[in-house]
C-alpha cells in the first residue's frame, strides 16, 4: 500500500516539470513544487493522524457503547433479614412488630388507605401487606387483622386477598457486600423519579440539556468568560453528560487530552443513546454523599441516606438539597456543615423558581423548612456489621469475592430482627451496668452473643462487639477462648451413654483428686469454693459444676471417649487429650459452642448452623439454597437425662439467679463457664425454640470480677426475658422412665420419703437398691382425711 | 334446677347447694386419691450401704460396680408424670396448611419444593413427625440416602398416627 501510493503523486510532479520552459514558469514550477513537495510530505502525517483520529474515535464508541450497554456498575450483594412469619399461635411482642412494621418502612397511620400502611387498636393490629417475589413464590398484598395477648399472636384474619393460614412480610434490608472501593446505589428508573428532580437537576446543573449534543460550547464560553471575570474557577461549562463520562468512563485528571476524550465521549453518548437513557444513567451515577467508608451514589440511595425515605416520597426542599449536592457532596454536608448545605439548597430552590418550575409562594415556603435531615444517630447504614461477616464467611465458600460485590446478588439470611435487637441492646447495656457494679475500668470488659434457633440451626443473631455497629474484630467467630465449664454437660453425656455404668444418681466422689502427667506434673483441680463435697450424686456434680467430681468422672470414663463426644457434637477443632480437657482447657470460640449446644437443645440431633437460606441472582433467579442437613445423632435417651440435669442446673444449681427475673413456668436449661482468674464469664442456655451463647472477658486476656453466672448468664436472662419464647418440653423416649431416688443416696425412694427426687432413667440403666424412707405424708392427702 | 323456681326461698337454697357439693365430693376425692396414687412407701426396705464410691483421699479412682442382678420389680411410675408436651394447638392451622403445600408437591414430584416447605413447617414445630417423613422421602427421591435415613428416623421418632408410613419408609431405605 505504501509503495503504490507515492507513485501516482511523483508522475504528477514530473509532468508539471516538463510543462514549464522559461525562468518565471521555472520560478513558479519550483515554487508550485514546492507546495506540493510539501503537501506530498504533510499528506502522510495528516492521513495518518486522520487515520489515528478514527482509530481514536472508534476505540471511544466501543468502549462507550460496551460500558454503557454492558452492566453499568459492580452491584453489591445486597443481604435480607429472615421474613416476618405471621400465623395464629406465633410467638411475638407488639414492640418486636411494630420494630419489624418499621425496618420495612410501613406508616403507622389512622385509616389504611394502600398497601405499606398499618394500625393499632389495642391490641388489634391492622396491616395493609405489601406484594413481594421471593423464591419464585409470590406473596400478594393483603389486609390482616392480628390480634395480639401475652407475647403471642392469638388470631389472624386475612380481611382482603388470598386467604392464608401463614403468610410472610418482605425480608428487610439489612446490608450489603462490598467491594474494595465501597461504591454503592440503589437503582432507580426514570419512570420512578419525581418529575420535578429531573427539571430541578437540568435547570441548576445544565439548562441546555434537552437542546446539546453532548458538549455545549454556549456553556463554555459562558464559563469562560464567568471564570476570567472572578479570576478563579466558579462555573464549569460541563454539560450533564460531560459529568456522566467524567465520572463514568475517565478518571479525574485534568489535563486537556482528558477534555478532549470528554468531549467526544460525550458526542458519542449523545449520538447512540437517548436523553433519557442519559439523564438517568446520571441519577444513579452521580456521587452524593459518604457513609463511613462507603459511597453514596444515585438518588436512590441519597433518598434513603439522607431522609430515610424512597426517593417517590421526597418533598420539594428536601429534592431541593439532594440536587444542591450534586456540585459538592462533602463540601455541602448537611450534617457537617448544615448552614452551607441551607444555603445551597435556598439557592436551588431559587433557580428552580426562576426557570417557573415552582411558584413564589412554594419558594417561600420551602425556603423556611429545615434541612430534615435523619439525625446522625438514626442512620441505618451498616446495622449488623458482625452477622454479615458470618454471612460472608458462608458464602465465600460458594461465591468469589468479585461476585459477592459486584453482581448484584441477593441474599436472604436467618437473621431474626428482634432476636438481633435484644442480644445487642443486653449486652451493650449488661456490660455497662456490671463495669459500674464491680468498680471496673469503663469500656473494658468485651463480649459476644449468638441465639440460634433450636431445630432449624438457623443463628437468628450475632453480636461480635460491644458496640454493635463497629465492624472490627468479630468475637463471637474469631475469639476463641477456653470454655471451662461448658465442656461439663459433654462429659456428663458420655458418662449417660449406653456403654457406660452410669445415670443421673449415681454416686461420684467429689474429693480431692490428683492426676499424674506425662512429664511428672501432677494435676490438681479444685472446685470453685475449695470445698470438697464428699459423695455427690452424678446429677448434682452438674448442677453445682463441680471439678473435682467432673475431673474423677472423666477420667473414669476416658479422656478418649469425652473426646469422641466432642467431636461428634461437632466439634472441629484438634482435642488435645489431656486431664485439663474435662475441665474446659478446650478453646472455641462462641460460634463453636453454639454449635455444640444446639445438639443438647435440638434432642441430641447434630447439625451445622447456617446464616442463609438463599442466594438469588439480581433478576430474582434462585442460584442456591441451603437446606437443612443432619448430622450423625447422638443417643436421644442419653441427650433427654443430660436436658434434665441441664433443667436442673437452672432451677438450683448454678443457673438459678436467671429466674430472679424470669418466670418459673419458663422451663430453661443451660451452663455457666468460668475460667482460670476469671478471665471468660460463659454461659450457653436454651429454651425450647432459642439457643443463646454469651461470652465476657477482656481482649487482653486479663481478670475480670466475673463468673459465668454474675456475668454471661446476666447477659443471657436479659436476652431471654424479652425474647418471646417457649418452655424445653423434654421428649421421652419410650426406654426413658422417671423414679423417684432419694436426694443423697440415689438408691430407689418414693415420693413421699422425705428428700425424694424424681429424674429420668433408661429401663436397662437404673437405680436397684432401695433407700430408707422417712415417710412423709402427701399433703393432699393429709387434708383430705380431715375432710372424711 | 332448683334454682330456677322462684318458689324456693334463700334458706331453702343453702341445702340444695350444699348437697350438690356433697354429690360431687365422692367423685373429686376418688378423682384426688387416683391422682395421688403412688408407688407404697419402702419403709421396709433395709438401709444399707450401697457399697458404691467410698473413695479414698488420694484421689485413687474406683469404677462403680456394673449394675446387675435382678431388676427391681416395682412398676415405673404411670406415664401421666411426665405427659408427652402438647403441641400449642393453635399452630395447628399453619401447620396444617404448611404439611398440606408440601404433600402436593410430593404429589407432584417436585422434592426440592417439597424439602423447602417441610423445613418451613419445620421452623414452627420442630417435632412435627410429617414434616421429618416428606423430608425423607424427598431426599430418597433425590438419592440421597444418608439424609433421607437421618430424617426418616428423625420422623419414627416423633410419629404418632403415620408411624406405619414412616416404618415402610425406613425399610426402603435400608436397601
Amino acid at each position: 500500500m505504501s509503495r503504490q501510493k507515492p507513485s501516482p503523486s511523483s508522475r504528477k510532479s514530473r509532468s508539471s516539470a516538463k510543462s514549464g520552459r522559461s525562468t518565471k514558469s521555472r520560478r513558479a514550477a519550483s515554487k508550485r513544487s514546492l507546495f506540493s513537495r510539501l503537501w506530498r510530505w504533510s499528506l502522510w502525517p495528516l492521513m495518518l493522524l486522520l487515520l489515528a483520529f478514527a482509530l481514536w474515535v472508534l476505540y471511544l464508541d466501543v468502549s462507550v457503547r460496551h460500558k454503557f450497554d454492558g452492566r453499568k456498575w459492580a452491584m453489591p450483594a445486597r443481604v435480607y433479614a429472615q421474613p416476618l412469619e405471621l400465623y395464629q399461635g406465633k410467638q411475638i411482642t407488639y414492640a418486636d412488630l411494630e420494630a419489624e412494621l418499621s425496618a420495612l418502612r410501613y406508616r403507622p397511620v389512622e385509616r389504611l388507605s394502600e398497601a405499606g400502611q398499618w394500625r393499632r387498636q389495642g391490641s388489634e393490629v391492622e396491616i395493609a401487606t405489601r406484594a413481594f417475589d421471593m423464591g419464585g413464590r409470590t406473596e400478594p398484598e393483603r389486609l390482616v387483622r392480628l390480634q395480639l395477648h401475652d407475647r403471642q399472636l392469638t388470631s389472624m384474619q386475612i380481611v382482603r386477598g388470598k386467604p392464608a393460614s401463614l403468610l410472610a412480610l418482605e425480608p428487610a434490608l439489612i446490608g450489603g457486600i462490598y467491594p474494595q472501593r465501597q461504591e454503592d446505589r440503589e437503582l432507580i428508573r426514570l419512570q420512578d423519579v419525581p418529575p420535578l428532580l429531573g427539571e430541578a437537576l437540568i435547570a441548576v446543573e445544565d439548562r441546555a440539556f434537552v437542546q446539546h449534543y453532548g458538549v455545549s460550547p454556549r456553556a463554555i464560553a459562558r464559563a469562560a468568560w464567568v471564570n476570567f471575570q472572578s479570576g478563579r474557577v466558579v462555573q464549569g461549562g460541563s454539560t450533564l453528560t460531560q459529568q456522566l463520562v467524567k465520572n463514568f468512563f475517565l478518571d479525574d485528571s485534568r489535563r486537556l487530552s482528558r477534555k478532549l476524550t470528554e468531549a467526544m465521549m460525550s458526542l458519542l453518548l449523545e449520538w447512540h443513546y437517548s436523553k433519557a437513557e442519559i439523564l438517568e444513567t446520571y441519577m444513579n451515577e452521580v456521587y452524593l454523599g459518604q457513609s463511613g467508608p462507603r459511597q453514596i451514589h444515585g438518588f436512590g440511595l441519597a433518598a434513603k441516606h439522607y431522609f430515610d425515605k424512597p426517593l417517590q416520597d421526597l418533598e420539594l426542599p428536601q429534592i431541593a438539597l439532594l440536587v444542591g449536592l450534586v456540585k459538592g457532596a462533602s463540601y455541602y454536608n448537611p450534617w457537617r456543615n448544615p448552614e452551607r448545605a441551607l444555603e445551597r439548597r435556598n439557592l436551588v430552590l431559587n433557580v428552580m423558581h426562576e426557570q417557573q418550575l415552582i411558584d413564589s409562594q412554594s419558594l417561600r415556603r420551602a425556603e423556611r423548612t429545615p434541612l430534615e435531615v435523619v439525625p446522625l444517630q438514626q442512620r441505618r447504614l451498616h446495622d449488623h456489621p458482625a452477622f454479615i461477616d458470618l454471612v460472608k464467611r458462608q458464602l465465600r465458600q460458594d461465591y468469589s469475592d468479585e461476585a459477592l460485590s459486584s453482581e448484584g446478588l441477593r441474599v436472604f439470611t436467618t437473621l431474626s430482627l428482634s432476636a438481633q435487637a435484644q442480644a445487642e441492646r443486653a449486652l451493650t447495656e449488661r456490660l455497662a451496668e456490671l463495669e459500674n457494679r464491680f468498680a471496673v475500668d469503663k469500656d473494658s470488659l468485651q463480649g459476644a452473643v449468638i441465639i440460634t434457633a433450636v431445630g432449624s440451626g438457623e443463628v437468628e443473631a450475632v453480636v461480635g462487639d460491644r458496640n454493635p455497629k463497629f465492624a472490627g474484630f468479630n468475637r463471637a467467630l474469631d475469639a476463641s477462648r477456653p470454655i471451662g465449664s461448658l465442656v461439663k454437660p459433654a462429659v456428663f453425656l458420655t458418662a449417660l451413654k449406653q456403654d457406660q455404668p452410669y445415670h443421673l444418681a449415681s454416686l461420684i466422689s467429689d474429693s480431692a483428686v490428683a492426676v499424674a502427667g506425662p512429664d511428672d506434673s501432677v494435676w490438681r483441680p479444685q472446685n470453685f469454693d475449695r470445698q470438697s463435697h464428699g459423695d455427690v450424686l452424678l446429677i448434682d456434680a452438674l448442677i453445682h459444676s463441680y471439678n473435682q467430681a467432673t475431673a474423677r468422672l472423666g477420667m473414669m470414663i476416658g479422656l478418649d471417649k469425652v473426646a469422641t463426644t466432642l467431636r461428634e457434637l461437632g466439634v472441629k477443632q484438634p482435642i488435645e487429650e489431656v486431664p485439663a480437657m474435662l475441665l474446659g482447657a478446650l478453646e472455641l470460640t462462641p460460634a463453636d459452642v453454639s454449635g455444640m449446644y444446639h445438639a443438647f437443645a435440638n434432642d441430641g440431633v447434630v447439625m451445622p448452623l447456617r446464616a442463609i437460606r438463599s442466594v438469588e441472582d439480581a433478576h430474582g433467579e434462585r442460584l442456591n439454597r441451603y437446606p437443612l442437613t443432619l448430622d450423625e445423632p447422638l443417643e436421644p435417651a442419653a441427650v433427654e437425662q443430660l436436658q434434665y440435669a441441664m433443667q436442673a442446673v437452672m432451677e438450683e444449681g448454678t443457673g438459678q439467679t436467671a429466674y430472679r427475673r424470669l418466670p418459673k413456668s419458663l422451663a430453661l436449661a443451660g451452663k455457666t463457664g468460668t475460667t482460670n482468674d476469671q478471665r471468660d464469664s460463659w454461659f450457653a442456655g436454651f429454651s425450647g425454640r432459642h439457643l443463646a451463647v454469651v461470652w465476657l472477658g477482656r481482649d487482653d486476656n486479663g481478670a475480670t470480677p466475673l463468673t459465668g453466672g454474675t456475668g454471661a448468664l446476666q447477659v443471657w436472662t436479659d436476652i431471654v426475658s424479652r425474647l418471646p419464647t417457649e418452655s424445653l418440653d423434654i421428649y421421652p423416649s419410650p426406654e426413658i422412665e422417671y423414679l423417684w431416688v432419694d436426694g443423697d443416696n440415689g438408691s430407689l425412694s418414693s415420693e413421699n420419703c422425705r428428700g425424694a427426687r424424681l429424674m429420668p432413667f433408661t429401663t436397662h440403666k437404673r437405680p436397684l437398691e432401695t433407700a430408707a424412707c422417712e415417710w412423709i405424708e402427701h399433703p393432699v392427702l393429709h387434708w383430705m382425711k380431715k375432710w372424711f | 334446677m332448683a334454682d330456677n323456681t322462684p318458689a324456693i326461698s334463700s334458706n331453702a337454697k343453702v341445702p340444695a347447694r350444699l348437697s350438690r357439693r356433697l354429690g360431687w365430693l365422692p367423685i373429686c376425692a376418688s378423682l384426688f386419691l387416683l391422682a395421688c396414687q403412688s408407688t407404697p412407701p419402702v419403709s421396709r426396705a433395709p438401709i444399707e450401704d450401697t457399697g458404691q464410691s467410698a473413695e479414698s483421699s488420694t484421689g485413687v479412682v474406683q469404677a462403680p460396680e456394673p449394675e446387675g442382678g435382678e431388676l427391681d420389680s416395682r412398676q415405673p411410675l404411670p406415664t401421666d408424670e411426665r405427659p408427652e408436651p402438647a403441641r400449642p394447638a393453635s399452630h395447628e392451622a399453619a401447620l396444617l396448611a404448611i404439611e398440606e403445600d408440601a404433600e402436593q408437591f410430593l404429589q407432584q414430584q417436585d422434592w426440592r419444593k417439597a424439602i423447602e416447605v417441610a423445613e418451613r413447617g419445620l421452623r414452627i414445630d420442630r417435632r412435627y413427625a410429617e414434616f421429618y417423613r416428606i423430608l425423607g422421602v424427598s431426599y430418597q427421591q433425590l438419592g440421597d440416602t444418608a439424609q433421607a435415613q437421618r430424617f426418616a428416623q428423625q420422623a419414627r421418632r416423633f410419629c404418632r398416627s403415620q408411624c406405619r408410613q414412616v416404618d415402610e419408609l425406613l425399610q426402603q431405605l435400608q436397601f
